[in-house]
């Protein structure tokens, strides 16, 4: 019920979720931050390696990439070192992350509610995605119209502005910079902001506001 | 020139080496900031972590002027009327889709901390606020921060102390240490014993099997968990039925009336009287 904070809602914190406001989260710093970052993330295997190893990449890496790709149903992965570069991508993006590929059982398919209008939908690409994804990942670029598919790292809920009654973060046509917040997935009360990771322009919304949104599910696409 | 990147954040979990060195490593190292005023400790700790602060760093504030929660819902946050706290996390040894549980695990420590350092049990309503006869004591809001290091999770935790920490019309569903105990709570020693109770809970929770012994913890610790009559709040509909346990990301199943069961992430949970 949240209680006091729903009943006492008179004023508003704009200092930090105000879309458009985000003093410190400017400039090529940041990119250059969360590229470290995410390679943090990755594990310590996902560190660069010196140049001597780099011209070429080993089979048994190449195939673990293609079965992480196929585990996590994963949308676009790239990968590029000196004089190397592979790109993975699926035919038929945008799609819903499938979860019958997701071979994680710590989490199962989802009985989220689904928005009546967009239930068949869901259900068909969901159905699409799970019929051979290790076939469709290729190494050439497949991306949808050249869009950069942003898609959502957890399971949870989409919000497209940080409260209800707030603007959204973006729109159809707003410019997106790598470090600008599109929008929050909500799941279990943690908020998680979601950058662009690119720059460009909001080409397309996939996920109406509010929405349950699947690990790997496409959310926005922007146009560089 | 070194290029080497990823375009998802989604490739995670290549090693798996990673989990049992962090192991190695002590878990926290608290540090408190104190603060007479705030906007908010949530903000002032994500502006730290974005400057480098390191993980285990805590914002305490004796007021807050803009105190948050869910969805910027304000939290009412007089002086010395409640415990403002907010703490800076950094888990890297958790997998992506395991930082939800961080809010589970917050809730476990509060619990913690309220029985030790003021003697008061506590129930648990899912996913996160700490009740006492069904009605609110302490809020709890996560929320990730992009930092030069890495991504962060910044956990606020607003306790009341006493009832100057809500206003009067929300006494109904509200509640406060005091008004439980019938004592004002010392604020130092609740602080201290919630710092380590996050520290201990923290360490587990990033232990191996350390998510199945969080979740399982959660279960016995609230009377949410199985079996309870519900409203289910979401922004697109409302229904009513019957809380079944919870998905291992710390998500509640709820069985609705027409037999559905249902898997719940985000959204408000109230308790509705059992029906026969």
């Amino acid at each position: 019920m949240n209680d006091e904070e729903g009943a006492a809602q008179s004023a508003r914190d704009e200092t930090r979720q105000q879309p458009g406001r985000q003093p410190e989260r400017t400039g090529g710093r940041e990119q250059r931050d969360r590229d470290r970052g995410r390679r943090r993330h990755g594990g310590q295997q996902n560190q660069p390696r010196r140049a001597a190893e780099q011209q070429q990449l080993p089979m048994d890496e190449l195939r673990n990439l293609f079965a992480l790709f196929t585990e996590h149903g994963l949308t676009e992965f790239e990968l590029e070192r000196e004089g190397f570069r592979v790109h993975l991508g699926r035919n038929n993006v945008p799609q819903i992350a499938p979860s019958a590929t997701a071979t994680d059982t710590q989490f199962p398919a989802t009985q989220v509610p689904v928005p009546q209008h967009g239930a068949a939908q869901s259900a068909a690409t969901a159905t699409a995605a799970s019929a051979g994804a290790q076939e469709e990942a290729e190494t050439t670029a497949q991306e949808d119209e050249g869009l950069h598919i942003i898609v959502s790292p957890i399971v949870g809920t989409f919000y497209r502005s940080p409260s209800p009654t707030a603007e959204s973060f973006v729109r159809l046509g707003s410019h997106v910079d790598a470090d600008t917040v599109v929008c929050i997935i909500e799941a279990m009360k943690l908020m998680n902001e979601i950058q662009a990771e690119t720059s460009g322009e909001i080409a397309k919304i996939y996920v109406e506001n509010g929405q349950p949104v699947e690990f790997g599910q496409p959310l926005f696409g922007v146009k560089k | 020139m070194e290029s080497y990147r990823t375009r998802l954040f989604l490739a995670r979990r290549f090693s798996t080496a990673t989990r049992a060195e962090n192991l190695m490593k002590p878990i926290l190292r608290p540090v408190i900031l104190r603060f007479d005023s705030l906007p908010s400790t949530n903000t002032e700790a994500a502006r730290q972590a974005q400057h480098g602060a390191p993980e285990g760093l805590c914002v305490v504030a004796r007021e807050q002027t803009s105190g948050r929660g869910r969805q910027e819902r304000v939290w009412i946050s007089p002086a010395d009327a409640g415990l403002y706290f907010s703490i800076v996390l950094r888990p890297e040894s958790l997998a992506p889709q395991s930082w939800p549980l961080l809010t589970l695990m917050s809730a476990l420590a509060v619990h913690d901390a309220l029985l030790e350092a003021c003697q008061l049990e506590t129930d648990i309503k899912w996913p996160n606020d700490i009740i006492a006869d069904d009605r609110k004591l302490c809020g709890i809001l996560a929320e990730t921060v992009e930092t030069e290091s890495g991504r962060v999770v910044v956990v606020g935790i607003g306790i009341n102390l006493d009832d100057r920490a809500f206003p009067s019309e929300l006494k109904e569903i509200a509640t406060s240490v005091a008004q439980r105990t019938g004592n004002k709570p010392d604020r130092e020693t609740l602080l201290q014993s919630l710092v380590r109770a996050i520290e201990r809970r923290y360490k587990i929770l990033q232990s191996p099997g350390g998510e199945a012994a969080t979740i399982s913890e959660w279960t016995r610790r609230s009377s949410y968990a199985h079996d309870r009559r519900v409203r289910v709040s979401l922004s697109t509909e409302i229904f009513d039925g019957w809380t079944r346990g919870l998905e291992a990301d710390g998500a509640l199943r709820v069985e609705t009336d027409q037999g559905e069961l249902r898997i719940i992430r985000a959204g408000d949970i109230t308790s509705l009287r059992a029906q026969a």
